[in-house]
């Protein structure tokens, strides 16, 4: 659905060419993001999450390499088929109101019976009571919500979020993530790329985390297929008996530091862990708790961003890896 | 669409209205009282409201489209526009031709509104508004290119020529072109056609269409137009 290859983009014009000022903000970053996928982009600022966000939509061009979006060049596709498109920082003439938002976007992106999905949309995002509110007088995160709700009226096929719940309490973040779900639910073809700095929401909504940093992909991490990693677990058991017995049930638990009780154990999937704990409390253990260990990614992300020491002594054009957990010939 | 953009535009129509009554002010056939001298009779009666027409179109585009991509553009609007199925340049060209339509309908109301305000009786004119809209072409063009090219003060730059170009007209019309041969044509050229509108207006006068000086006209609008249209298609947005 998606496809980078060797996307180079610099920034700066002739002048800065001539003095040698010209920004590298991507550097040969391939990627593909296949039907039905959704990649979170991660990195530190300045890693060109946005610059590749900004060539998905065809706002730029690529100084070297090709970027596609179902098969045409991005440009093409945003004016045939429309982008949900929510951006980092929302901008929107301040005049007007959040239901003529909604009624120029609908009018924009020719969505049938737009009355309907323009009601059922703002009730979608709690933003009925504030209908007749002026842009100006939003606050960010209900800006942020007016963005996601024109994203959401209509019918695409690819979104593309840049820090899209950026500014939303915890509340609406979870509901947002849930509206996500429920879009792609909707026709499993779509494709949701979004950048993001939340990891552990990276990993909640993501299929593939791709690492971003100096205009390079350092790493595509799998989080949902069998290549990727397994889930791992923080498990508490009660007194020195029970955290005798987790090593017999989970081999390769490790002990918690600061927590004689405490072990991080992995399981390949609910059913493992459930028959595992069964085993843990038949022998006697006693379970305290069990959780998802958070920060899989969070490990991925400091080794993949550690690559890029090891790369400043090596050759510059190094295999980047496609979304799809291949390695692309260089 | 439309009317949305029209809502947008409202603000702006009510500039346009402020300058029908700025240019009601300054229009001298509108407050000559008594009978004019023969040799002003025309310019001084309904006929001559053509040069007014003219201006009060050229000004209403610099007004109505002032800033319509550099705003976008340094706003960041265009982001979320353009994510939709939308092309720029249709949407920037249906911007551009409502702007042009509502200076034309300017442009109409106030040579009605403004001849029963003045005389009490409407004597015509409408040929005039053949001025105002070669008028509204060029200008058009020149503010489209402007605004496509310039990040900010498309308008500004866009008023500054305007009124410049009164002056310069003024000093070639006096026999006293500002500037020696080839940059005088040079300037004369870059600039809006003020010289062809004003064939155009003595052949209006004389009850016929100068071809040549229309199409020169009008051309100099399309072609910054056409310019404008290119080099947005081919930009980059921030």
């Amino acid at each position: 659905m998606i496809r980078l290859q060797k996307v180079v983009k610099e920034y700066g014009g002739p002048l800065a060419r001539l003095r040698g000022e010209r920004v590298r903000a991507l550097d040969g970053v391939t990627l593909h993001v296949p039907p039905g996928a959704a990649v979170g982009l991660v990195g530190p600022n300045g890693a060109g999450k946005s610059t590749l966000i900004r060539l998905l939509l065809g706002y730029l061009s690529p100084t070297a390499g090709g970027v596609q979006v179902g098969g045409m060049l991005p440009r093409d596709y945003a004016e045939r088929r429309g982008v949900a498109y929510v951006p980092d920082r929302v901008s929107l003439p301040p005049a007007w109101t959040v239901r003529g938002t909604l009624q120029a976007f609908a009018a924009l992106g020719e969505v049938e019976r737009p009355t309907d999905r323009i009601q059922r949309t703002m009730r979608k995002l709690g933003l009925t009571e504030l209908a007749g509110r002026r842009v100006s007088a939003l606050s960010k995160g209900n800006l942020q919500r007016l963005a996601i709700a024109q994203a959401l009226l209509g019918d695409r096929k690819v979104m593309v979020m840049d820090e899209g719940t950026d500014g939303l309490d915890p509340e609406w973040v979870a509901r947002v993530r849930e509206m996500l779900a429920e879009w792609r639910r909707a026709d499993p073809e779509r494709v949701l790329v979004f950048a993001s700095h939340d990891l552990d929401e990276v990993e909640r909504v993501a299929d593939q985390a791709v690492i971003l940093s100096e205009g390079r992909v350092r790493e595509v991490v799998d989080l949902r297929g069998a290549a990727g990693p397994v889930p791992a677990y923080r498990l508490e058991v009660e007194g020195t008996e029970s955290a005798r017995r987790v090593a017999d049930a989970f081999p390769g638990a490790l002990p918690l530091r600061g927590d004689a009780h405490a072990f991080r154990v992995e399981a390949g999937g609910a059913r493992d862990l459930t028959r595992r704990l069964g085993m843990l409390v038949q022998a006697g253990g006693i379970v305290r708790s069990v959780a998802p260990e958070a920060g899989g990614l969070r490990h991925r992300y400091h080794h993949g961003l550690s690559k890029r020491v090891e790369d400043a002594s090596r050759v510059p054009d190094a295999a980047p890896a496609d979304a799809d957990g291949r390695e692309e010939d260089a | 669409m439309i009317p949305i953009l029209l809502r947008g535009m409202l603000p702006r129509l009510l500039l346009v209205a402020l300058l029908c009554v700025a240019v009601f002010l300054i229009e001298p056939g509108f407050h000559t009282h008594g009978p004019a001298p023969e040799e002003f009779r025309l310019d001084l009666g309904a006929p001559g409201l053509a040069a007014s027409l003219s201006n009060l179109a050229g000004l209403a585009m610099l007004v109505l489209l002032g800033g319509f991509v550099s705003n976008d553009r340094r706003q960041g609007y265009y982001r979320l526009y353009f994510s939709h199925p939308t092309r720029p340049l249709a949407f920037y060209g249906l911007r551009w031709g409502l702007g042009l339509l509502l200076a034309m309908l300017a442009a109409a109301a106030f040579l009605v509104v403004g001849q029963l305000a003045a005389w009490g009786r409407f004597e015509g004119g409408w040929s005039g508004l053949y001025l105002a809209l070669l008028s509204a072409i060029a200008h058009g063009g020149m503010i489209a290119f402007l605004s496509v090219v310039l990040a900010r003060g498309d308008a500004w730059v866009a008023l500054v020529l305007f009124l410049f170009n009164q002056f310069w007209l003024l000093a070639i019309s006096a026999g006293a072109p500002p500037l020696p041969g080839v940059l005088n044509d040079a300037v004369s050229i870059l600039l809006p056609p003020q010289l062809a509108l004003s064939d155009v207006y003595d052949g209006l006068l004389r009850g016929e269409i100068v071809w040549g000086a229309s199409a020169f006209a009008a051309g100099y609008g399309v072609f910054w137009l056409l310019v404008a249209g290119l080099v947005l298609k081919l930009r980059d947005w921030p």
